[in-house]
């Protein structure tokens, strides 16, 4: 980051497996709370599959969009369209493009590195559910990888097999790095005989051959670490998903985890979401400005949640 | 008696350094319940250690909790002794749960008297003893006797939550 002089941006990506659980609407507010705070904030739709950031913020479709990024190679700076707020602009998401999922592995190269030489100080990109290749490597490129879930098992089993997918992509990424992705790839399939039980046990057993690479490894992945976000929390029960799942990633799957906050559940806001500017009637909900504002707040001091009580 | 000497404990309840006694408490009932029981933030991952991992893991965090509460002891104890104010004694929970009986220990232990809580929470004295004694018949309506426990219970720095849960048990076995 920060190549050719350029004043160092901090990426954000929002993502989380399944959808529905207020990822779009978690990270626009926050990108509302940072532009508040006077941050330059540029927030891409890069929801592939469903795009609808300009909706939130009543940007009408026809402006330019990441389609003429990939199909016309428009340059992204030439997308970003201002919204309301100040401070924030959005660069929209692929609205008229079918198969947009089936991106070549040239474009989303293309698109990483472009992103990357954005000039602002936050660079928010939020990613559409599902675990595929292109979401997860937009994804592992942020600083901060941010996951958003509602307090319902189904989101949870969909988080758990978003983060052990996107971790296992960091460590074959890191294994083709150093050469090893062949015997590593060997070693896996031949873990019952050689007792390799997780990604940690399968490090271990490359040890003695690669004591070098794997110690590069090791640290690398020691410095994973996801955010989690607890969005639709209807009561107080409910935060303390939030407080167990950081417990349960560190010690059963071996993933650092910050909970970093939870935003409520509220109706008013919701019964607004049709009329135009959605946005609007996010400012005028307290509840929710105080939850993404917490949330942003941690994230930016690279704090975790401290046992701030809902409100009744 | 230096904290540092216990950091493998604090870690192992997800606390900091730094926590108070109270932290540590929830944390390690927080945690105790999160994996001795079904829910569903553990389902999903439950196939992914062996049972015998999992209980080892319960094991560690009895055990962590027992040393702290070990520590706080001695720290209180030796704040009492430096004539600080009110040193607050910590106890693991009894085996069988919360009785009457057992409360009361805790508070001899605690050397705490009756009519302190009695005056500190405006609970008549009498409701205090027959609480310990778990004479229910002498007892307020279920509604009055849970307030009642809860604020004995803070007054000891327990847990009202598992201390009401335990103690309205047994009392609801007691009216059939």
């Amino acid at each position: 980051m920060g190549d050719n002089g350029k004043t160092h941006c901090s990426i954000w990506a929002v993502a989380g497996g399944k959808g529905g659980t207020g990822k779009t609407f978690v990270i626009n507010n926050i990108a509302i709370q940072l532009a508040a705070r006077d941050k330059r904030t540029i927030l891409v739709d890069a929801d592939f599959g469903g795009p609808n950031v300009h909706t939130y913020f009543g940007v009408k479709p026809g402006t330019l969009s990441l389609t003429d990024f990939f199909e016309k190679n428009v340059p992204l700076d030439a997308l970003i369209t201002p919204t309301g707020v100040d401070n924030l602009n959005i660069i929209p998401g692929n609205v008229n493009c079918l198969a947009s999922e089936g991106m070549k592995y040239a474009q989303k190269v293309k698109f990483l590195r472009h992103i990357q030489g954005l000039e602002a100080d936050y660079i928010l990109l939020d990613l559409g559910g599902g675990v595929s290749l292109n979401t997860i490597d937009t994804f592992l490129v942020a600083d901060k990888m941010i996951l958003v879930l509602a307090p319902e098992s189904t989101s949870i089993e969909n988080l758990y097999h978003f983060v052990k997918n996107i971790y296992f992509r960091k460590l074959k990424i890191l294994l083709g790095l150093h050469g090893l992705r062949h015997i590593a790839h060997e070693k896996w399939k031949e873990r019952k005989t050689n007792r390799v039980q997780d990604i940690r046990g399968l490090i271990e057993s490359l040890r003695e051959q690669e004591p070098e690479a794997c110690h590069l490894i090791s640290e690398e992945l020691s410095r994973f670490r996801v955010s989690l976000v607890l969005n639709q929390v209807r009561n107080e029960k409910q935060i303390s998903v939030g407080i167990s799942l950081r417990s349960i990633c560190a010690r059963y799957l071996g993933i650092e985890a910050d909970f970093v906050g939870y935003v409520e559940h509220d109706a008013m806001f919701w019964q607004n979401i049709n009329l135009e500017h959605p946005y609007m009637h996010f400012l005028k909900s307290s509840r929710l400005t105080e939850g993404v504002s917490r949330v942003t707040e941690n994230l930016i001091a690279g704090r975790s949640f401290r046992g701030v009580r809902v409100s009744a | 008696m230096k904290r540092e000497d216990f950091g493998e404990h604090f870690r192992t309840l997800e606390v900091d350094l730094s926590a108070s006694f109270q932290d540590v408490r929830r944390a390690y009932h927080h945690l105790k319940e999160l994996f001795s029981s079904r829910s569903i933030v553990l389902d999903p991952v439950v196939d992914e250690l062996d049972p015998p991992t999992r209980e080892n893991l319960i094991q560690e965090l009895d055990h962590a909790y027992k040393e702290l509460c070990f520590y706080f002891n001695e720290k209180a104890s030796e704040e009492k002794l430096s004539g600080n104010p009110e040193p607050s004694r910590v106890t693991p929970p009894p085996s069988e749960g919360y009785s009457g009986p057992a409360l009361k220990e805790i508070r001899e232990m605690a050397d705490v008297r009756l009519s302190d809580i009695s005056l500190a929470t405006r609970i008549r004295l009498e409701y205090l003893e027959n609480i310990e004694k778990e004479n229910y018949a002498a007892l307020p309506p279920p509604v009055f006797l849970r307030g009642y426990v809860a604020s004995y219970a803070t007054y000891l720095s327990l847990d009202p939550i598992l201390v009401t849960r335990d103690f309205m048990k047994r009392y609801e076995k007691t009216q059939g």
